[in-house]
C-alpha cells in the first residue's frame, strides 16, 4: 500500500516535471535546432557568392563568460545568445552563425578579386554585401578604415561599430570587414561585453572555482580514508567486490577520456569510483532494490534544476538556465554525463556517506555530500549561495534515492539527470528525442509498477 | 654512568653552545616596519592598493600583499630590509576594463621591448623587460602562484605517502590504546582552531584577482576546518602508540629540533613569527606535526622492514641524505630520525622535535623582540620543566634502587 502510495507521488511529481520542462522548451529554441547540420553555414556561404567546398569541420563555440554575461544582462528582456556554430569548408573559407545570424565569414582570395575600389567609396561598395550578410547593418556606423598594397592587390579594413538598442545598456558590437580588390574577403562581429555583467559572471566563478579546489581536497582526504579501509579489508581477508569495482573504474576512465578529462582528473575519479564500490559493496552492503526509479526520477530532478532559475529569478536574483554550455557533439555530452555519474555518484552517495555517517548520523551525510557535490560543477549566481542551494536542494534528492533504493540506483538517477541537463544547452544534442524517451520510459515504468503493486 | 649524565646534560645543552658560536645572521625587520615603508615609500601604481591582507618573507626583505574588497586586483610590493622598496606588481582580473595598446605604444610607455601580450576580455596586458603593462599600468611582474618547486613536491610526497603506509600499519597491527596523545592532539586541534584566523596572514597565495577576500578567507578557513577535522578523526582512528614520556627522549627532541631550527632557519619562519597567534601554533603545531611525523615514521618502519637488522642504517642514510638536500629535505630527515627512536618513544620525540624549530628558527632569523621573547620563553620553559623532570626520574631510579 505504501509502495503505490509512493508511485502514485513520484507519478504526479513526474506529469508536474513533464509540463515544467515542456514549458521551458520554448527556452531551448534559441539553441536554433540546427540538427548537426551544416546546411544553414554552406547557404550563408553561396548567398554571399561564394560557392563552398564540402563542409570540414563544424564546432560550436561559446564562451561562457560571454554567454552567461549576456544572460544577466538580459534577464528581464529574456532573449539568451546563442553560441556561435563555425563551419570550415575543404579547399578554405569558413562561415560562423549564431543562431540565423552569420557573424564569421572567410574565403580564399580569388585570382581575380575585381578592380580596385578607392578608399573614400568604400562605404558604398559595402553596402550589397551588408545588406545580404548584416541584416541590422543600418545600427552599424563605419569608425575605421587602413588600406594597404600586397603583391599587387589593394586591401581595405573597414571597422564599423554599433551600441546602445538592441544591445544591452554598456555592451558595444564591432564589426570588421576586410576587402581585396572589389572583393569582401573575410567579416567577423564582435561582442565587446559591458564589465559589470561580465565582471560579476567571471569573478562568481573564479569564487565557486576556489571552493571547488576545497570540495577537491576534501574528497581527495576521504578518498585516503576508503584507500584505508580497503586496504585494512584486504589485509583480514574481507571478501571485496573487485571485479565490479575495476569494471566501475574502468568505465569511469573510459568516459572521461570520452569527454576530454585530464589525467589527473581521471586518475582521481576513477580511484575514488574504485574504493568506493569496494567499500560500499563489501563493507556496507545493502539491498538494491530502486533501478526503476532511475527515469522518472531524473527527469524530476532535471525539472528542479530548471525550476531554480525560475524562482531566483522571480526573487531578483539571476542564476544561468542549464549550467554550462557543453559544445562538444553529442557523444561527449553524453560521456560527460556519464562520467558525473559514474565517477561522482559512488563517492558522493557511497564512499563519502560511510566515512561520515558515524559522527553525524545518516541525513547530515547525505546533505554533507550534497554540498560537496554542489560545489564541484560551480554555476555564478546573483547572491552566490543561490547558484549552489538550487543543485544542494537536487542532490539531497539523490542522496534521498540513494538511502532509500541503494547508490546504483543513485548512479542511474544521475546519468538520466545530466542527461537531461546537459542535454537541453548543449547545441549539438538531441535534446528533443532525449526527454520525451526519459520522459515515457520514467512514466512506463511508473505503470508498470503501479500494475504490479 | 655518570659520564653519560654529563654527555646528555651536554647534548640538552648544546643548542646554547651552538647558537653562541654560530656567527650573526642578518635578521629579519618586522612586517610593520615593511608595511610603513611600502606605504610611504614605494612608487605609485596610479590605483588603490586596498587592504593589506597577507605577507611573506623571502630571503632579503618582505613580500606584502593588498587586494580591494570588491577584489578585482592583487597588488604586491616587495620590501627589502636594506634597499627602498620595489615597484609594486599588479594582478588584475582579466574582465577589469582597460586600453588595448599597440607594441609602438608599449614601447614608448615602458622604454622596454614587449615581449608578448595576453588578450584579456575587457583589456589587452604586455610582458616587457623585467615589467608587465596591465592596460596602461605599467608594474612590476607578479611572483609565482603556487608553493615551491621540484625538491618541495619530492619531499611532501615522499612524507605523505609514509604517512599513508604509516596509517595502513596502524590499522592492520592495532596496538594498545593509550589515551593521553589522543587528548592532546584533540587539545591541539581545539588550539589550531583559534590560530586559522591569524594564520590567513600566510595565505598569501589564496587571494587571487578577481576573488573577493573574504570568499579567500572562508575557503583557507574551510581547508583548515578539513584538515583538523581530518587529524582528529585520525586520533580515534589510527592513534598513536605511546609509552608513558621520558625526560630523555624529549629533551634529545627538542635539542635537534633547535639545532635544525637554528642552522636552517626558512624564511617563512619569521613570517610565522608575525603572524598575531604564533603563541598557538608554537605551542599547539608542534603536537600536530609531531602526530604526523610519528605515523610516516611507522610507515617508513613498515616499509623498511623487508630490510630487517640494517633497516637503521637506512634510515640514517635517507635522513642525512635528507637534510643534505636542503629546506624541504627536513622532512625527510625529520622523520627518519622519528623511525629511529624506539617507537614507543617516537610520538613524544617527533613533538619535541617540532616544537624545538620554531624557537629555533626565530632565534637565528627574527629581529624584534616579540618573537624573541616567545622563543626564549617558550625554550627557558621546556628546559626548566625537562631538567625538574630529570632531577625526580633520577631520585625515584635511586629511591628505587634503594628500595630494592
Amino acid at each position: 500500500m505504501r509502495g503505490s502510495r509512493v508511485l502514485v507521488v513520484v507519478g504526479l511529481v513526474l506529469v508536474a516535471a513533464s509540463g515544467f520542462l515542456f514549458h521551458r522548451l520554448e527556452r531551448r529554441r534559441w539553441v536554433g535546432d540546427q540538427g548537426g547540420e551544416a546546411a544553414p553555414a554552406v547557404a550563408a556561404a553561396r548567398a554571399l557568392g561564394f560557392e563552398p567546398g564540402p563542409p570540414a569541420s563544424r564546432v560550436y563555440e561559446g564562451p561562457m563568460g560571454i554567454l552567461w554575461a549576456w544572460d544577466l544582462a538580459t534577464r528581464d528582456s529574456g532573449t539568451p545568445l546563442p553560441p556561435v556554430m563555425g563551419v570550415r569548408f575543404l579547399g578554405g573559407g569558413e562561415v560562423g552563425l549564431r543562431g540565423e545570424v552569420l557573424v564569421r565569414f572567410r574565403r580564399p582570395l580569388p585570382t581575380a578579386p575585381g578592380r580596385t575600389v578607392p578608399a573614400t567609396l568604400l562605404p558604398d561598395a559595402l553596402v550589397p554585401f551588408l545588406q545580404r550578410a548584416v541584416p541590422d547593418a543600418a545600427s552599424f556606423t563605419l569608425e575605421q578604415v587602413a588600406s594597404r598594397v600586397e603583391a599587387g592587390v589593394t586591401w581595405h579594413r573597414a571597422i564599423l561599430g554599433r551600441g546602445g538598442a538592441p544591445l544591452p545598456e554598456g555592451w558595444r558590437e564591432r564589426l570588421e570587414v576586410e576587402v581585396a580588390g572589389s572583393t569582401v574577403i573575410s567579416a567577423r562581429r564582435t561582442l565587446i561585453p559591458d564589465p559589470d555583467p561580465l565582471g560579476v559572471v567571471l569573478a562568481r566563478v573564479a569564487e565557486l572555482g576556489q571552493g571547488r579546489w576545497l570540495v577537491l581536497f576534501a574528497l581527495g582526504v576521504g578518498v585516503l580514508s576508503l584507500f584505508l579501509a580497503v586496504a585494512e579489508s584486504f589485509w583480514f581477508r574481507v571478501r571485496l567486490p573487485w571485479f565490479s569495482a575495476l569494471v566501475l573504474a574502468s568505465t569511469c576512465a573510459l568516459l572521461g577520456w570520452g569527454a576530454g578529462h585530464g589525467t589527473s582528473i581521471l586518475l582521481f575519479w576513477s580511484g575514488a569510483a574504485l574504493f568506493s564500490v569496494l567499500v560500499v559493496g563489501g563493507l556496507a552492503q545493502a539491498p538494491e532494490r530502486g533501478a526503476w526509479l532511475a527515469a522518472p526520477a531524473g527527469v524530476v530532478l532535471a525539472a528542479v534544476s530548471f525550476l531554480v532559475p525560475v524562482i531566483v529569478r522571480a526573487l531578483g536574483g539571476w542564476v544561468p538556465f542549464g549550467g554550462p554550455v557543453l559544445t562538444e557533439p553529442w557523444l561527449g555530452v553524453a560521456a560527460e554525463a556519464g562520467f558525473r555519474a559514474v565517477g561522482e555518484e559512488p563517492l558522493l552517495r557511497g564512499g563519502i556517506p560511510w566515512l561520515v555517517r558515524p559522527f553525524l548520523g545518516s541525513t547530515a551525510a547525505y546533505v554533507l555530500a550534497a554540498v560537496a557535490g554542489a560545489l564541484l560543477h560551480p554555476v555564478p549566481a546573483v547572491p552566490l549561495p543561490a547558484g549552489v542551494m538550487g543543485e544542494v536542494v537536487a542532490q539531497s534528492g539523490l542522496g534521498w534515492v540513494a538511502a532509500r533504493y541503494g547508490w546504483s540506483c543513485a548512479v542511474q538517477t544521475r546519468m538520466v539527470w545530466e542527461l537531461v541537463r546537459l542535454g537541453f544547452v548543449a547545441p549539438d544534442f538531441p535534446w528533443g528525442r532525449v526527454w520525451p524517451l526519459a520522459l515515457l520510459s520514467g512514466g512506463g515504468i511508473l505503470l508498470w509498477r503501479w500494475r504490479r503493486s | 654512568m655518570a659520564v653519560a649524565k654529563v654527555l646528555k646534560g651536554f647534548l640538552v645543552f648544546l643548542p646554547l653552545v651552538v647558537a653562541s658560536a654560530l656567527p650573526e645572521r642578518e635578521r629579519a625587520v618586522p612586517p610593520e616596519v615593511a608595511v610603513r615603508r611600502a606605504e610611504t615609500q614605494a612608487p605609485s601604481l596610479g590605483l588603490l592598493w586596498g587592504k593589506l591582507r597577507a605577507f611573506a618573507r623571502e630571503r632579503d626583505g618582505w613580500r606584502l600583499f593588498y587586494q580591494p574588497s570588491h577584489g578585482a586586483w592583487v597588488v604586491s610590493v616587495k620590501v627589502r630590509d636594506l634597499h627602498a622598496p620595489e615597484l609594486p606588481s599588479l594582478e588584475a582580473a582579466s574582465w577589469l576594463a582597460g586600453p588595448r595598446l599597440s607594441a609602438a605604444a608599449v614601447r614608448r610607455f615602458s622604454g622596454n621591448e614587449p615581449l608578448g601580450l595576453i588578450e584579456g576580455w575587457g583589456r589587452r596586458d604586455w610582458w616587457v623587460e623585467g615589467r608587465v603593462m596591465v592596460g596602461a599600468l605599467l608594474a612590476s611582474t607578479p611572483p609565482e602562484r603556487g608553493l615551491s618547486g621540484a625538491d618541495f613536491w619530492w619531499a611532501l610526497s615522499l612524507v605523505v605517502g609514509f604517512t599513508l603506509a604509516g596509517a595502513a600499519a596502524r590499522r592492520m597491527r592495532p596496538q594498545p590504546r593509550v589515551s593521553a596523545p589522543r587528548r592532546l592532539l584533540l587539545g591541539a586541534c581545539a588550539l589550531l582552531v583559534f590560530a586559522v584566523p591569524g594564520a590567513s596572514r600566510l595565505a598569501w597565495a589564496m587571494f587571487a584577482p578577481g576573488v573577493r577576500p573574504f570568499v579567500s578567507l572562508m575557503v583557507f578557513q574551510g581547508l583548515a576546518t578539513v584538515v583538523l577535522g581530518a587529524l582528529a578523526t585520525a586520533a580515534f582512528a589510527v592513534p598513536a602508540f605511546a609509552e608513558k614520556a621520558r625526560w630523555w627522549p624529549v629533551a634529545l627532541g627538542f635539542s635537534v629540533g633547535w639545532l635544525l631550527g637554528l642552522s636552517s632557519a626558512p624564511p617563512w619562519a619569521a613570517a610565522v613569527a608575525a603572524v598575531p597567534s604564533r603563541w598557538l601554533l608554537l605551542v599547539a603545531g608542534p603536537v600536530a606535526l609531531g602526530f604526523l611525523t610519528d605515523l610516516a615514521a611507522a610507515g617508513w618502519r613498515l616499509l623498511a622492514s623487508p630490510f630487517g637488522r640494517w633497516s637503521p642504517l637506512v634510515a640514517g642514510l635517507v635522513g642525512v641524505a635528507g637534510l643534505a638536500t636542503g629546506q624541504w629535505g627536513l622532512l625527510g630527515g625529520a622523520v627518519m630520525a622519528t623511525a629511529l627512536c624506539p617507537s614507543a618513544q617516537g610520538f613524544w620525540f617527533a613533538v619535541a622535535l617540532a616544537a624545538g624549530f620554531l624557537p629555533g628558527a626565530w632565534w637565528a632569523s627574527v629581529g624584534w623582540w616579540g618573537p624573541l621573547r616567545d622563543a626564549l620563553g617558550f625554550s627557558a620553559a621546556v628546559w626548566a620543566v625537562l631538567g625538574v623532570w630529570a632531577f625526580r626520574e633520577a631520585r625515584g631510579h635511586v629511591g628505587a634502587t634503594i628500595a630494592g
